[in-house]
């Protein structure tokens, strides 16, 4: 069945004027959230996603292109309801709580504003269980600056969600907490939008953020949106060079496609090793001769200290990759180890189980499954833009 | 699309444009009309007259013009260098020295702010008067000869250079608490002494700020009425504001065109000053020395010095608060004014205050007062209020904004007596709006002096307060009209009731738009303490000084009370 699309925005174009000139800041960005959906635009900053978030919230006016909410178009060429008439609640980055008036009244204003009338005591009904839902009983009277940041934080959710919204919009609401408070809140806000079925778009710039919360992510550079999918999908299979770096931490090497053999679904890409990689096809355009990249996480490559025993076992399997090399640096984090192996003068990331210890100068035999080689598509994005990657 | 949904959408730009209008008008057309009848001979308000540059020949062949004009930089320069000699002196003392009691001389000297000018030309003469004054009096008496008549060029200056002592002083102290104190301390480690640290650092670097302070000074000094007209009218010294007054309401008939021309030059001098302290300032940024470190730089040992430092505050005391208000109180308190002896002091009444409460012009100048006090500042913060709306937070473009900006600042530029002198032909021509001779004329000037200054206050109130809050507010269902009204206006309170007392204030003691554009029937309170003053009852005008004083007091501090309340933070 399909669901039903609440929010729709389709090859929206937005430019600002700053002082260094025009920027364009949003290029041509389309994708629908679903009903009930939690949709992350996750991406490094200055790359539009918080300038689409206000496009769809009203607070700037679009360029060109067309926004849609529920069944109505709130933007488009020729068209824009102000954000007071869109069916929308939002929570900031700076929470925007209003100093001058206490917790109660801050989550009355909406309701006071409603076309709807409600009498006084449906409202105060409506803040008593607007609070509860965010654990906030009891502290309606208090002047709303005497919260803490994590309880404001609160306070806007709840006063976004007071007059049940059509969608959610949420400005990297969780950036301005310090990192313990940030984990509880995330699980909180998960379990929140989980029980309420809300039909959310979240913006962050935090990764772990978002594959933790999403349903699904759009992951925006530059102004456009490169790649949407479901976390897992995102972070396990990445179509382009941009989602392979930006998760996490990714070998990414450049080759040559030298095979296809569309049979058994694999591909054999020769990027300068012993060994051309063997990798699973997925639905991406590939040809013999084809220059490519492949992405190969540090997670999924185990190390072997003894190399005879496992080349003759690999090799007889044909979906099995390996590359020798020595270890040149061994750090141990904690939950896993992190190395860098030389292979012929190129650096490999391998992470293995801490119960695994090899130290520098070891020989070691890398070995990783084909369906974790991932074939990216031609790079859309240039190499100046790569994101810093982080661990 | 239907009117009122026509009128919703275009609203923004609906209130830009009566914004700019307003603005533009209350600016424009009062100094249009001024370049205007310059250049016209005719009286302004009859018929007649032809284009003609005959007002500036006038001028400008006459020797006098060319006098007052030196006069007017000699006074200036006099006060601002002297002004500042001493401002900032006791700033250097009370930031950097271990002089005792650097709490106590930073309020006193602040507070003489308090005092408004023309009382304090007043007490002044009473003190130094070649004739009356006090302190001659008892020069006279115990050396056998007089010390000093105030009724001379440099008397004007000694009154006015006090008077500055506290502005100078607060502009000095600014730049030297935000002044880097690790660049000094980098310089003694280096192994330089403390006065080569003064020589070599700190004086290079405040510099710019001092320049920026000096111009300003003189800026303020070259357009002030209050000591020139209490004390050069009557020594027959003129400067340039007191002769566009002589010009426009003494004699008779007014010589309009003399003033104007002389309004002309005055004008274009204020705009080149203004100008250069904008830009003198903006260098400065670039020169930017403030650094978020709070601590203070280490406190230079005055030694047996800092005695004499706090002598020179007691001094300063003694002569710029104690002894004016003591010879008002004094004089308030005698029938008729008589230097002090056991034989005065037996005379002592309250009967002034009895005789200022019952006279039959006290109802209509109190009123007058109020009214203005009231009205002038109440427009005032509105209009200031909505420039910075339209300019912080509206869609209009960047050229309107800009086209606001500079509207509301240029009478920043136009000395009082100036917008006086403008206001004054535009309601000689503009008879269908009968506000001519009423308390609304002067309440307008005010309203166009003062809007740079409450503009740019609110202004930069309104910036402080994150755009989210009212954004969110938006999204929250209020209009982008009701988000203004709703959050950012009650979060800004503190500010608009400290510009709205401040106007107030100045509404009270400026005392050149008032002079200019009074007659019988808009009396206020500072053109008729300068009647009874000309009139010679010094008993009576001690006795309004210290009645204002003391109510002048009473407003800032019910103020200051107010806007602590609604302060949230």
């Amino acid at each position: 069945m399909e669901e039903r699309v609440i929010v729709r925005v389709a090859n929206l174009y937005k430019k600002y004027t700053s002082r260094e000139g025009i920027v364009q800041a949003v290029k041509g960005v389309s994708f629908d959230v679903k009903d009930g959906e939690f949709y992350t635009l996750l991406g490094p900053s200055g790359c539009g996603k918080t300038t689409t978030l206000r496009c769809v919230a009203g607070l700037e006016r679009i360029d060109n292109g067309e926004i849609m909410i529920g069944s109505e178009v709130v933007a488009s060429n020729h068209k824009f309801v102000p954000p007071y008439k869109r069916p929308i609640g939002m929570v900031f980055q700076s929470y925007a709580i209003w100093p001058h008036m206490t917790v109660a009244q801050n989550i009355a204003f909406p309701l006071k504003n409603m076309e709807q009338k409600y009498s006084t005591q449906e409202i105060n009904r409506m803040i008593q269980e607007v609070l509860a839902l965010v654990q906030l009983d009891g502290l309606g009277e208090r002047p709303a600056p005497n919260l803490s940041g994590g309880q404001q934080q609160r306070l806007a959710l709840a006063r976004a969600l007071v007059y049940n919204p059509t969608v959610l919009l949420l400005d990297e609401p969780l950036s301005n907490l310090d990192a313990k408070l940030r984990e509880e809140m995330r699980l909180e806000l998960k379990g929140l939008s989980h029980r309420l079925g809300i039909t959310t778009i979240y913006v962050t710039h935090d990764q772990l953020e978002a594959l933790v919360l999403s349903d699904r992510i759009g992951l925006m550079c530059d102004g456009q949106l490169i790649e949407e999918g479901a976390p897992y999908e995102l972070y396990m299979y990445p179509k382009y060079y941009f989602t392979a770096s930006f998760f996490g931490v990714n070998n990414i090497l450049d080759g040559r496609v030298t095979q296809v053999d569309r049979t058994n679904g694999m591909a054999q890409v020769d990027v300068g090793l012993e060994h051309p990689i063997t990798s699973l096809i997925r639905d991406i355009p590939i040809e013999i001769g084809q220059k490519t990249q492949i992405a190969i996480r540090p997670e999924n490559i185990n190390l072997d200290q003894d190399s005879s025993s496992t080349t003759s076992m690999t090799h007889s399997k044909e979906n099995i990759n390996t590359f020798e090399g020595f270890v040149k640096e061994a750090v141990f984090l904690g939950d896993f180890v992190d190395y860098r192996v030389d292979v012929k003068g190129r650096l490999f990331r391998v992470r293995t189980h801490p119960d695994m210890r090899v130290g520098p100068g070891t020989r070691v035999t890398g070995i990783f499954a084909s369906k974790h080689a991932c074939i990216l598509e031609q790079p859309r994005i240039t190499m100046d833009q790569r994101p810093e990657t982080k661990i | 699309m239907k009117p009122v949904a026509w009128i919703i959408e275009k609203r923004d730009r609906i209130l830009t444009g009566a914004v700019i209008g307003v603005v533009g008008v209350l600016v424009l057309v009062p100094l249009g009309m001024l370049v205007w009848s310059s250049l016209r001979t005719g009286r302004p308000g009859f018929p007649g007259g032809a284009f003609s540059l005959i007002h500036y020949e006038t001028a400008y062949s006459d020797w006098g013009t060319y006098l007052t004009l030196i006069r007017s930089f000699f006074f200036a320069g006099s006060v601002t260098v002297i002004g500042l000699g001493l401002g900032g002196l006791f700033a250097w003392i009370i930031e950097r020295t271990n002089m005792p009691y650097r709490e106590w001389a930073y309020s006193m000297t602040v507070s003489t702010l308090a005092i408004p000018r023309m009382l304090f030309g007043i007490a002044w003469v009473l003190l130094l008067s070649g004739k009356i004054g006090l302190i001659n009096k008892f020069f006279q008496y115990a050396f056998g000869f007089r010390g000093f008549d105030v009724y001379s060029m440099g008397g004007m200056i000694w009154v006015q250079a006090l008077i500055e002592v506290p502005t100078a002083f607060l502009m000095v102290l600014g730049s030297l608490r935000s002044m880097d104190p690790s660049l000094e301390e980098a310089a003694s480690v280096s192994r330089s002494s403390t006065l080569k640290t003064m020589r070599k650092i700190t004086f290079p670097i405040m510099t710019p700020a001092m320049l920026a302070a000096a111009i300003f000074l003189f800026t303020v000094n070259i357009e002030v009425f209050e000591i020139p007209g209490i004390i050069g009218l009557p020594a027959g010294i003129t400067i340039f504001s007191t002769a566009i007054y002589l010009n426009a309401n003494v004699l008779t008939p007014p010589n309009y065109g003399l003033a104007n021309t002389y309004a002309m030059t005055f004008l274009v001098l204020s705009i080149v000053l203004v100008t250069l302290y904008r830009k003198g300032t903006r260098h400065a940024e670039q020169y930017s020395t403030i650094t978020g470190k709070g601590f203070r730089p280490r406190l230079i040992d005055l030694g047996a010095g800092r005695y004499v430092a706090f002598f020179i505050f007691i001094v300063f005391f003694i002569i710029t608060i104690l002894l004016p208000m003591l010879v008002l109180l004094y004089g308030s308190l005698l029938p008729l004014y008589e230097v002090p002896s056991a034989e005065a002091f037996t005379k002592i009444t309250l009967q002034n205050y009895v005789s200022i409460i019952q006279a039959p012009w006290l109802g209509k100048v109190l009123k007058n007062t109020i009214l203005l006090m009231a009205v002038a500042p109440t427009a005032c913060v509105f209009l200031a209020a909505l420039v910075a709306w339209v300019v912080h937070r509206t869609r209009v473009s960047k050229k309107w904004k800009a086209v606001i900006d500079v509207l509301s600042f240029l009478p920043q530029a136009t000395p009082s007596i100036v917008i006086a002198l403008c206001l004054l032909i535009v309601f000689l021509y503009v008879r269908f709006i009968p506000i001519y001779g009423t308390v609304w004329i002067i309440a307008l000037a005010f309203v166009i002096r003062y809007l740079p200054f409450s503009s740019r206050t609110i202004g930069a109130a309104v910036i402080q307060i994150h755009k989210e809050l009212e954004e969110s507010a938006q999204i929250c269902r209020a209009s982008e009209m009701k988000s203004f009204f709703k959050i950012t206006l009650p979060l800004i309170a503190p500010a608009l009731v400290n510009v709205w007392i401040w106007v107030s204030m100045q509404s009270v003691r400026a005392l050149s738009a008032a002079l200019m554009l009074y007659s019988s029937k808009n009396e206020v309170l500072s053109t008729r303490i300068w009647e009874i003053w000309y009139e010679g009852d010094i008993a009576k005008v001690s006795a309004l000084a210290v009645m204002m004083i003391a109510v002048l007091l009473m407003v800032s501090l019910i103020g200051r009370i107010v806007s602590a309340r609604m302060s949230h933070r």
